[in-house]
This record gives C-alpha cells, sequence and structure tokens, in this order.
C-alpha cells in the first residue's frame, strides 16, 4: 500500500465494527491504516460524495436513512469506473466480514468493488437468520467468482463441550449436554429465573453475561422478573438485569414519554427534552436547534422535525456506545449478533417460530456467543426432544 | 492545471457571477465592475490561508448578512495531467474531490463523459457565513461536489480540502496595494518560501553575524561617551541585586532569527552608494516582491509544478517597457495568470480573445472576451484594423461608464482633439453639466461601421451609444440600430442634413472674427468664415494637423470654448440619458438630435 492508503473493513452492526476495528488493529503492519464501517454507513458515503453521478443514474432524493435505496444506488456508483478508481485509490483493499447478512442490493456494491479491489469476504452461511436470503446471495456469488476457503479451526472459545455442542447443532444433530454446556428443562418461570439467580451468583461474577432469547415474551419477561425480585432456596438473588433495547424502540418509547406540538418554537421544544429527563438526547438536539437558528434563522420546528433527531440521537448512541455489555444484560437473539460473552443463558420459549432449520440457527448464533460456558433453558419440556434439540 | 471557471455568490459587490478562463485572461472594466472582488473570490478559493483576508460583514453583499446568508465561490479546476483521475489520485479518491466532466464550450460540469471533448476537472468550494452571536465570520473550504442546495454548516459537513493541494496548486495573488519595505528579509513569509525553493538557507553566514554581534571588537557600552553612564547603571545594579549582572548594548537580540529578521535589502548604484530598499523609488520596491514571485515561479516551472499567479495592476511604477517585460515574463512563467488592469495598453498587449471585459449590472458579474475567436484570415480590413491598430483606444473606450460609437474616423479625431485642449484649461469641469471625457469612452469607428461595430461592443459594455449624421445615411443608420435585436442605450445624431464639421461651424459662430483670425494656417488658402472652415473640414477629412490648430483656437477663445464645452457635455448627457441639456433633445422615436 501506498502513502494514504488504507483496507478498508465493511460488517454488518457497530458491535461488530468494532470487533474488526480491534482484531485489525492487532496487525503491527496495519497500525493506523484501516477503516472500519458498516456497509450501510460506507453506501451513504459513495451516494453523498457521488450525488450527482447518482441522480444521472437515475437515484434521486435519497435519504441516508433509506438503506435499501441507498445500497441499491451505491451498488450502480460500483458499476461505474472512474467510482470503484476513486474508492481503489484510498482503499486498494478491502474486507468484508458477516458477509452471509447481504442482501442484494448491498452485495452489489461489494461486487462492483470488487471489479478493481483486492476484496477479502467472511461469510458462514448457517449464521444468517433472514429467512429472505435463503438461498444466500453472497454465499452465491462467492461460489461462483472463486474457491472459498474453509476455516476450520474455532477462535471464539476453546471449551471442548461448546464447540461440541455448536457443531451437533449445525449437524442437525442433539447437543450434548454436561458441565459447561447444558440444556435444562423449566417449565415454570420461577424455575427459570431460579437458574438464572444461582447461575449468576456462582458463575457471574465479574463476568460479561448475556441473557438471550429468540424472542422477548412472556417466558422471558416473568423469569427476568422473578430473578429481580426473588432469592433461591440457597440464597442466590435477587438480581434485576436490564433488557437491552433496539435503538428504535428506545427512542419510540422515549418519545412517548413526551408530548410535543405539531408546532413550536426552539426554547419550548428545549425545555420539553430538559423535562424528560434525558441528558444525552435533550443535548444533542438542543444543539441541533441552535444550528437551526444561527445557520437559518428557523426557530419554529414541526414534531416531525424532533422526532428524526430523537431517532438519530438514539441510534448515535448505540453507535458510539464502546464495550458490548458491561456486566449482565438481556437482549434477543438477533440483538446478541456478531457479539461475544463469556457466559450466555438462552431462554427457550414454547413458542419459536419457523422451520427446524431456522430454530437451530438461532440456537447455534445463541449459543455461539458464549466463550466460557452455556446454559438453555426450555420452556416446553416436550421441546427438549425435537429439533433443534435433538 | 488551470482554473477554468469561477461562480461567485453575494461576495462583496456582486450578488452572482459566471467568469470562464483561458490561460492567461487579463481584465479589463470600469472602476466597480468587480475586478478586485473576481480576484480575492480567487484567492480565497485558491489562496493558502495566509493570503485569504479575514472576512467582515462587508464581505457580504450588501453589508448586512442575515443568519441564512452565504458568500460562495466555486472554481473548477481542469487540465490534470494525462486527463484521467487514477494519474492525479491525490485529487481523485475518497475525501478527495470526485470525478466530473468539464465541457469548456458552455462552463457546464457534467457527473459523466457523455462527449470525448469533455475535460476531467474537480470543483473546490468555499462558503462563509456570518454568526449573529459570535460577531465572526466562519468559512470553509470543501470539495464541491454537486449543485444541490445542501448548508455546509447546517446540514451535512462536506469534504475539506486538505493544505497539501491547494499549496499544490501554487497560487500567488500580487494586490495592487504592494506593502514591500521589507521583501528581502526573513520577516517577509514569500522570502522565506523563496530561500526554500530556489536557494539554501546561508546559515554559515548567519551564524558568523550572530557570533560578531554578540561579541563585538568595538562594544557600543565600552565607547568613552556613554561608558559613564553604563558604570553608572552598573553600580546602581551590585547595590540593588546580590551577584548583579552587567550592563551591555549589542545590536539586535543575538540570536539567529533576530539576526535574520534584521536583514534589510540594499540597492548600490553605479555611483557606488548602496541604499536601503525603503529609501528608494516605489518603481524599485514594488519590483521586489514581484522579482521573488517570478524566481519562485521560475523554481516552480523547472520542476515541472503548477504556478497560479494573480497580479493586480501591472501598471503600477513601471514605465510602460518594463511593465510590457512584466506582464510577458509572468505569463511565461505561470501554468495560468490572472491580470487586472487599468492600463489599455497593458490590456492591449494581450491576445485580444484573452482579454476579458467585465461588466457588473445590478450586482450580476459577467465577462466577455473582447475578441470571441481568433480573426480569420479573411476577417475584413476594418475589423483588422479595429482590433489590431486601434485597440488601446478601443480598450481605453471600455474603461468608461459609457461608450459612443461615431459615425466615422473624422468624428473620434474631432471631438478627441477639441476635448484635449479643453480638458486643459482651468475650470474645464465646472463649464460642462457632465464631464464628457471622464464619462465617454470614444471608439474609433472604421469606413462607417457604425452598425457593425456596434454589435461588436454590445456585449462587451453595458452602456453602447451611436453617433450619426443627419443625411439620409445617417438616418437610415438610425432607423436600423433601433431595430437590432439589442439596440443601442442611445442613438445620437447630428441635426437634419448636418455632421460633425456643422457643429465645428456652430461653435466657431461663437465668436467668427476671434476664431477666423487665428485659424489662417488651417488651409492653403487663409479661411475668410465659419463657413469656408466647414468647408475645408468637410473636404478634407481626417486631416489632424487642421483638427489640432482649430482646437487650440476654440481653447482660447471664450466665447467657442463655452459652446464646445457645452456641445460635449450635452452629448454625456444624451449618452448618460440624462434629459438636463437643451443642446440635445430626445425625438419621438426616442433618437437624440442636436439642436445648434
Amino acid at each position: 500500500m501506498n502513502v494514504g492508503q488504507k483496507v478498508l473493513a465493511l460488517t454488518f452492526m457497530h458491535g461488530s465494527r468494532r470487533r474488526l476495528e480491534e482484531r485489525l488493529g492487532m496487525l503491527q503492519n496495519l497500525k493506523g491504516k484501516t477503516e472500519c464501517t458498516t456497509i450501510d454507513s460506507f453506501a451513504w458515503r459513495l451516494v453523498r460524495r457521488w450525488r450527482s453521478l447518482a441522480a444521472a443514474l437515475g437515484f434521486v432524493n435519497i435519504e441516508p436513512t433509506e438503506y435499501e435505496r441507498v445500497c441499491e444506488a451505491a451498488g450502480a456508483l460500483a458499476q461505474v469506473k472512474e467510482v470503484r478508481n476513486w474508492v481503489a485509490a484510498t482503499f486498494p483493499i478491502l474486507i468484508v466480514d458477516e458477509a452471509q447478512d447481504m442482501t442484494v442490493n448491498r452485495l452489489g456494491m461489494v461486487a462492483g468493488l470488487a471489479n478493481r479491489l483486492e476484496v477479502f469476504v467472511a461469510a458462514d452461511e448457517f449464521q444468517c437468520l433472514s429467512e429472505e436470503l435463503r438461498p444466500n446471495p453472497a454465499c452465491a456469488w462467492l461460489n461462483q467468482v472463486c474457491a472459498p476457503e474453509e476455516l476450520t479451526h474455532p477462535r471464539r472459545t476453546n471449551v471442548n463441550e461448546l464447540l461440541n455442542a455448536a457443531r451437533a447443532i449445525r449437524a442437525g444433530e442433539a447437543p450434548k449436554s454436561g458441565k459447561l454446556f447444558m440444556v435444562a428443562p423449566t417449565p415454570k418461570a420461577p424455575l427459570a429465573g431460579a437458574w438464572i439467580n444461582s447461575n449468576l451468583s456462582w458463575y457471574g461474577g465479574g463476568k460479561r453475561v448475556a441473557i438471550i432469547t429468540p424472542t422477548y415474551g412472556t417466558f422471558a419477561r416473568s423469569a427476568l422478573a422473578w430473578a429481580a425480585a426473588n432469592k433461591t432456596k440457597k440464597g442466590a438473588g435477587p438480581y434485576n438485569v436490564d433488557w437491552e433495547n433496539s435503538e428504535a424502540k428506545a427512542a419510540a418509547e422515549y418519545l412517548a414519554k413526551i408530548q410535543l406540538a405539531d408546532r413550536s418554537d426552539s426554547i419550548s421544544i428545549a425545555a420539553v427534552l430538559a423535562a424528560a429527563g434525558d441528558a444525552r438526547t435533550a443535548r444533542d438536539v438542543t444543539e441541533w436547534l441552535d444550528i437551526q437558528r444561527r445557520t437559518k434563522a428557523k426557530v419554529q420546528f414541526t414534531r416531525d422535525d424532533v422526532v428524526k433527531l430523537v431517532e438519530q440521537s438514539f441510534s448515535q448512541r448505540h453507535q458510539s456506545r464502546r464495550n458490548d455489555v458491561r456486566g449482565w444484560k438481556g437482549m434477543t437473539i438477533h440483538g446478541a449478533k456478531n457479539r461475544e460473552f463469556d457466559n450466555v443463558i438462552v431462554l427457550w420459549p414454547a413458542a419459536v417460530g419457523g422451520s427446524d432449520d431456522q430454530k437451530r440457527r438461532l440456537l447455534y448464533n445463541a449459543v455461539t456467543r458464549a466463550k466460557e460456558r452455556c446454559i438453555v433453558l426450555v420452556q416446553a419440556v416436550a421441546h427438549t426432544s425435537l429439533p433443534p434439540f435433538a | 492545471m488551470r482554473i477554468a471557471n469561477l461562480r461567485i455568490e453575494n461576495f462583496r459587490g456582486v450578488k452572482r457571477g459566471f467568469v470562464q478562463f483561458g490561460r492567461h485572461p487579463v481584465f479589463v472594466g470600469d472602476n466597480n465592475t468587480g475586478k478586485t472582488t473576481l480576484i480575492e473570490a480567487l484567492a480565497l478559493v485558491l489562496g493558502r490561508d495566509r493570503l485569504v483576508r479575514e472576512l467582515t460583514e462587508h464581505d457580504f453583499f450588501g453589508s448586512n448578512p442575515q443568519a441564512a446568508d452565504r458568500i460562495k465561490v466555486v472554481a473548477t479546476v481542469t487540465d490534470f495531467p494525462g486527463d484521467d483521475p487514477e494519474q492525479n489520485s491525490q485529487w481523485f479518491r475518497d475525501q478527495r474531490a470526485v470525478v466530473k466532466w468539464l465541457d469548456e464550450a458552455t462552463g457546464h460540469v457534467h457527473p459523466a463523459r457523455k462527449n470525448p471533448a469533455w475535460k476531467l476537472c474537480c470543483q473546490l468550494g468555499v462558503q462563509a457565513r456570518f454568526d449573529q452571536d459570535s460577531l465572526a465570520v466562519e468559512t470553509i473550504r470543501y470539495f464541491h461536489d454537486h449543485d444541490e442546495p445542501i448548508d455546509p454548516f447546517a446540514d451535512e459537513a462536506p469534504a475539506p480540502v486538505p493544505g497539501k493541494l491547494i499549496q499544490e496548486l501554487s497560487f500567488y495573488l500580487v494586490r495592487a496595494s504592494r506593502t514591500w519595505d521589507k521583501v528581502f528579509s526573513w520577516g517577509n513569509e514569500l522570502f522565506k518560501r523563496t530561500v526554500l525553493a530556489a536557494a539554501t538557507q546561508p546559515s554559515g553566514a548567519l551564524l558568523a553575524e550572530r557570533d560578531r554581534l554578540r561579541t563585538p571588537t568595538q562594544p557600543i557600552d565600552a565607547d568613552p561617551g556613554i561608558k559613564p553612564l553604563i558604570e553608572h547603571l552598573n553600580s546602581e545594579l551590585a547595590v540593588s541585586f546580590p551577584n548583579a549582572p552587567k550592563v551591555q548594548l549589542r545590536l539586535t537580540s543575538t540570536d539567529s532569527r533576530s539576526v535574520m529578521e534584521a536583514v534589510s535589502a540594499h540597492f548600490a548604484g553605479t555611483d557606488g552608494f548602496s541604499i536601503p530598499a525603503g529609501r528608494q523609488g516605489s518603481g524599485l520596491v514594488s519590483m521586489q516582491g514581484l522579482l521573488l514571485l517570478l524566481e519562485l515561479g521560475r523554481v516552480r516551472a523547472a520542476s515541472g509544478g503548477e504556478f497560479l499567479m494573480a497580479l493586480e495592476e501591472p501598471e503600477v511604477h513601471l514605465t510602460p517597457s518594463a511593465q510590457q517585460r512584466l506582464v510577458q515574463r509572468v505569463q511565461a512563467l505561470s501554468t495560468q495568470t490572472f491580470v487586472t488592469t487599468h492600463s489599455p495598453l497593458v490590456a492591449s498587449m494581450a491576445d485580444p480573445t484573452s482579454v476579458l471585459i467585465l461588466k457588473k449590472h445590478d450586482g450580476i458579474l459577467s465577462a466577455e472576451p473582447f475578441l470571441a475567436t481568433p480573426l480569420p484570415a479573411a476577417a475584413p480590413n476594418w475589423k483588422r484594423k479595429f482590433f489590431q491598430h486601434s485597440r488601446v483606444d478601443v480598450l481605453s473606450a471600455l474603461m468608461q461608464p459609457s461608450l459612443l460609437i461615431p459615425e466615422g474616423r473624422a468624428d473620434f479625431q474631432l471631438l478627441r482633439c477639441i476635448l484635449r485642449p479643453l480638458m486643459m484649461t482651468e475650470g474645464w469641469i465646472d463649464i460642462m453639466l457632465r464631464p464628457f471625457g471622464i464619462e465617454v469612452g470614444l471608439i474609433p469607428t472604421e469606413d462607417a461601421k457604425v452598425i457593425e461595430t456596434h454589435r461588436l461592443m454590445q456585449p462587451l459594455h453595458g452602456r453602447v451609444c451611436c453617433l450619426v449624421d443627419g443625411d439620409a445615411a445617417g438616418l437610415d443608420y438610425a432607423d436600423q440600430l433601433r431595430q437590432e435585436a439589442a439596440p443601442p442605450s442611445a442613438i445620437i445624431r447630428w441635426n437634419d442634413g448636418a455632421m460633425i464639421e456643422d457643429a465645428i461651424g456652430w461653435i466657431l459662430n461663437a465668436d467668427e472674427p476671434t476664431v477666423v483670425g487665428k485659424l489662417v494656417e488651417i488651409s492653403p488658402l487663409p479661411p475668410a468664415s465659419s463657413a469656408a472652415v466647414v468647408e475645408y473640414l468637410k473636404t478634407k477629412k481626417m486631416d489632424i494637423i487642421a483638427y489640432e490648430s482649430l482646437a487650440e483656437a476654440i481653447a482660447t477663445t471664450p466665447g467657442c470654448r463655452a459652446r464646445a464645452a457645452d456641445l460635449l457635455s450635452g452629448l454625456a448627457c444624451a449618452c448618460a440619458g440624462d434629459e438636463a441639456t437643451q443642446r440635445f433633445v430626445r425625438e419621438a422615436n426616442g433618437v437624440w438630435v442636436f439642436q445648434p
């Protein structure tokens, strides 16, 4: 690479972006020469800079939040020689992680760039949870353009029980319970809650623990509620574990709490937000309002303006959050995607939708988040003899 | 590389403007047509930070910027080596410019190359806003990606232009006010830069000088004159401080920096005396900086680098021959030059197609080439004469507020001859309603090509007027001019049947006996009356010697002088569309007619 050139590393979510950044940072000869970003924000970067060419190609009035359209336009731009060369002049090498999650439009951008850049793609078809991406476009493309190299050596953990369980789930076999990996039937939520508390009490100290479920439904809620309110017979608990919301959900909850007029001036908006209690969002929004006043003499805003800003503030907060989780957190399997924890507790409710294959993928994703130990608490006892447990 | 065009919005006196440039444009125009604004706009977008003056409210059009008002300047850079973005990847890559294509014929920039003649280009933009809270102007320089209305201050932050690329363009500006007292000194940025580029630091000599100043062979404080004072000071110090240091007097602060900053250029004349630059005439002083710039240009050119230079008014402090040499040197050494001038002489040195006439109308700035395309071999003689022999006169006229195209060459010469001695007379300006010499530029029309000349001048000047005879041909010209797609601002004609010589007769009639008495030598046979003078002038057109004695006679005869002034100021009024004069009256069809 020449002076000023860098490796571009693209991935999906901000969590995995940070992990990729850390891992690439460990390579001495790439120090300061990598740029990690999500596929969507890189696509927007292309569309934003090449807006007039994108318009000439028929893509007009694209908002940065219209992710699929942005990627479609970026894919069209990546077909243009000048654009590819422009990217390659700074980034001769492209790395794509979690490529199995790429939609056709996102793949379009990467495939376009691959005509000029040297591209390294990592994908695991089995980790794709979206049923719309079957057969998987990225894996199909990879098989077409190259002979993929199979990575067989797992690096996340060296705990054999966990490795064997993951291998079994993937192969459609029954994962074997042991000491560090365990499937336990917990028909009643209080039982699941007790498992949680004793597990946290024994193994959770100073560890990063995730409580993961396919759907945050009654089973998961009442198990956590029990854990938060009760002690086990041996005196473990009560433990209150926060549930991690998606940024969109957090923003929606915040917005539901505040009262905004259809149109109001910046001072009253600032007052409403200051009273709502979330200092960071209040600051983000009032800063923006102030910029509008100073640069455009604009002091009247619609409710939609503010809603958009609050959503933006929450999504940025998610992007900038450093360590994945400090301590204990609850989340969905989708929310846990591409993240790592020392200890994982899976809450498997009776109602998990999808095919057997889909269920295996979900369980596989949950189990492979763990580095040291993992227990799976299954609500419906009968299910322990069905896929994905058999 | 070259700046192909510049778009200006809301900068100083320019509300909107778009100007296209060739390799060596020379800008002429009336005062306040935006020459300086254009150059300062170039400096804003291309200049290194030191070159850019700090902006204030007065830099905004209208001087009262509101929150949403922006100064906006966008320059299109083209002529990249190889016309290929890959060979210029320091310009075209992520975080730098996006690739665009320039149609030089129209100045339009396209996102994709649909025509092989379009050239690779990038656009650099500058925007500034006045902040009503901090009372300061915020400025950003960025890669201008597209023309969509996005505010770089409120919406998305555009990619900034790195200083390295600005340095690569190497844009220098020599302003009209040359404050160049200490040019050859390390206190001067340009000098430092030139030494760095074209020589090596004379560090040996500087250090030797520093050491000599630290331990002088004949210290000032040891001089018997001042020694008693120093000794007293030392004894006082000794009483106040234990281990008191001793006072010594040294030139400079005796470090290398103060030695470097103390350097001052001297000029040794052939008489052997060496005189500091500040004591020299302003010609030499203003030449110093240009010499350094030329040296920098020479080094840049030798290394194949870019050198863009804007030079305001090269005529300042220099003799015409020095002006010519300077402009030619600057143009030869630079990849692109921008010269502004008030001197028709400087403008006439340039190729007429690269002379741009600036016009500003209601804040809208535009520039038209003096000659759109080079004259073909088949160009008629009058046109050739007009753009070649008469170039200085035409350019000089174009710098005036109104332009007057007379029907023929005799009108031009007579009016000019009469005007000159009149302007020498004390108080000439008081006797004129409007000063013709200051307001009206006279065009030396060739071969009665009044219509054709009007068509040539009309795009170049905001106020083009025509003066025709009162005979059948003149009336016909007047009719044709009225029907032009873009008719003259004023059509003026002599009274029925008359031409300029008849108007001269009217001037002479103010004091016929006296003035005719002064004109005995005008013709082989001394004229007996003003009518005879008119008769002679009509038969012997363009007798310059006769014109000059006629002008002299008029200027020295008070009655005639008053009529001449009245006539000229009347013409100036008609050109300006000012009805204050009785000497010219507007007819129903709009034509101004002379009233003797």
